[in-house]
């Protein structure tokens, strides 16, 4: 094999390094997402038998928004394995506990459960901040598109620009606010 | 009697041959199948691995008209006398000489030629036209390139391929038995040499460009020469074709910190991207992408066209010393 040869299957098997910033996103949704990613499935040479997925890094994970009353209806099974060790925490609780928690099992039901959902498991790295080690950050080369658009939030537009925002109407001077 | 036994001839040949009743159905293997069996590999074993025997030690092996058919199977004329001295050895023509000369043959009828001075020729003319070829084919490859895929066309080991799969090596007159590479590429030398006395050197290099040239086909050209401190050669290159300083330049990476880190490097002169290379470090990816613009200038990468072995090439442009 030439040296051509041999560097174009290094560049072919290169993992390449994900950022996605979980802000606003349904975990549910993004698992799909970066599911593609992490296993490979976007690369012409993807084969189950293929060694060829990708490394994501997800942060802010804090501030993902399930769907709906998803928060209190939704329930995690756990089970010890002894007599009576069945539990089943609230995804609101969950959260509470773990902030990366529900994303990590979002990402980790979406795939078929097979020998390698494991392996493809850990080359998933979560953060429940944007707060991410810089040997890890160095790594990273692309950022994964995000389907939802983050939303302002009123109590996060300064309050000049509230001020001078041009108003329809005006309150009547006697129009209690309350 | 005889009207008797003819009408019982007749008879036994109108019976369909394969009717039910003449099919013997056979309903186990007779005792003796087995043991016999055994035994007849208990001896194959004890025997141990044997030399492959030589076609030519078999009764009805007629070297004269293998010999003719060896030319016409390669549409060829051959003056066979010639063609069969291309295929003796000198050593085993010394070898018959002594065994004639012990059995009291006078010294007058030992005459036995053998193709060394064939493949002499030979390989003037294997050389001449493929050095030729070269230069025709790969014009912008510089002359160590040339010179290093000639010696590949030459070496022992491609020769020899090209001649056992020509089917010379049951003609070839050898001590050894099969023959050596470097017997089978001698030969091939000596049956080039033998073509050129018999039907014109023209015809030679036709034989030469058919079965030897043709085995540049397909293959990596890269595996056969790679330059040698490439960046170097481009820079030389370069100031040459006054293109500019060539510049390695990152063109992406990923994983830097990971042992699986790669590398994207391009090659740019005067803001002209000249060639790109990737590799498991900078060092090896700017070599790389300094081999991929010296392909690119040599003309020849993978993808350029294929080499043309229908190549007409007159004979006074190959310089036959």
């Amino acid at each position: 094999m030439s040296i051509a040869k041999r560097v174009q299957q290094w560049a072919t098997f290169a993992r390449t390094w994900h950022i996605y910033d979980c802000t606003w996103q349904n975990p549910f949704e993004s698992a799909s997402l970066v599911k593609t990613h992490l296993m490979g499935l976007h690369k012409p040479i993807y084969h189950p038998m293929n060694d060829c997925g990708d490394h994501v890094v997800l942060i802010n994970t804090k501030e993902i928004a399930l769907p709906g009353d998803e928060w209190v209806k939704r329930v995690y099974f756990h089970h010890t394995g002894y007599p009576g060790g069945a539990s089943w925490t609230l995804a609101w609780q969950l959260h509470e506990k773990d902030p990366t928690m529900v994303m990590k099992k979002a990402v980790y039901n979406s795939m078929a459960g097979n020998l390698q959902r494991r392996h493809t498991m850990q080359r998933l790295h979560l953060f429940h901040d944007d707060q991410v080690p810089q040997d890890i950050l160095a790594n990273v080369t692309n950022q994964i598109r995000t389907p939802r658009t983050v939303p302002q939030r009123l109590d996060h537009i300064d309050k000049e620009t509230l001020e001078n925002f041009p108003a329809i109407m005006d309150y009547p001077k006697d129009y209690v606010l309350r | 009697m005889s009207l008797l036994r003819s009408i019982a001839g007749v008879i036994a040949l109108a019976r369909p041959i394969n009717s039910a009743t003449t099919v013997q159905t056979r309903r186990h293997f007779k005792r003796w199948v087995s043991p016999t069996l055994r035994e007849l590999a208990h001896r194959v074993k004890k025997q141990g691995v044997q030399k492959p025997e030589p076609r030519s030690g078999f009764v009805e092996w007629n070297y004269r008209s293998e010999l003719f058919a060896f030319g016409k199977r390669l549409n060829e004329d051959f003056q066979l006398p010639l063609l069969q001295t291309a295929f003796t050895q000198r050593t085993y023509a010394h070898q018959e000489q002594e065994r004639q000369r012990k059995l009291g043959i006078a010294e007058a009828d030992l005459q036995m030629g053998d193709n060394s001075q064939l493949a002499t020729k030979g390989v003037h003319i294997a050389k001449a036209y493929i050095e030729a070829y070269l230069q025709n084919a790969l014009p912008k490859v510089p002359p160590v390139g040339q010179q290093a895929i000639a010696s590949y066309l030459l070496s022992t080991e491609t020769l020899a391929h090209v001649c056992t799969h020509l089917g010379a090596k049951e003609l070839i007159f050898s001590t050894e038995y099969p023959p050596s590479s470097e017997t089978l590429a001698q030969t091939l030398h000596a049956i080039i040499g033998a073509l050129s006395d018999s039907s014109g050197v023209e015809r030679a290099f036709l034989f030469v460009r058919d079965f030897i040239c043709t085995q540049l086909n397909q293959k990596d050209l890269l595996e056969i020469w790679t330059p040698e401190q490439p960046l170097q050669l481009l820079g030389e290159i370069c100031t040459q074709k006054k293109l500019g300083e060539p510049e390695p330049r990152l063109l992406g990476d990923c994983g830097k910190n990971t042992v699986l880190a790669a590398y994207h490097v391009g090659i740019y002169a005067n803001r002209q991207l000249l060639g790109k290379g990737f590799g498991e470090d900078l060092q090896m990816a700017t070599e790389t992408a300094a081999i991929d613009a010296l392909q690119t200038l040599f003309e020849m990468h993978d993808d350029r066209q294929p080499f043309d072995f229908r190549l007409q090439l007159e004979a006074k442009n190959v310089r036959l010393d």
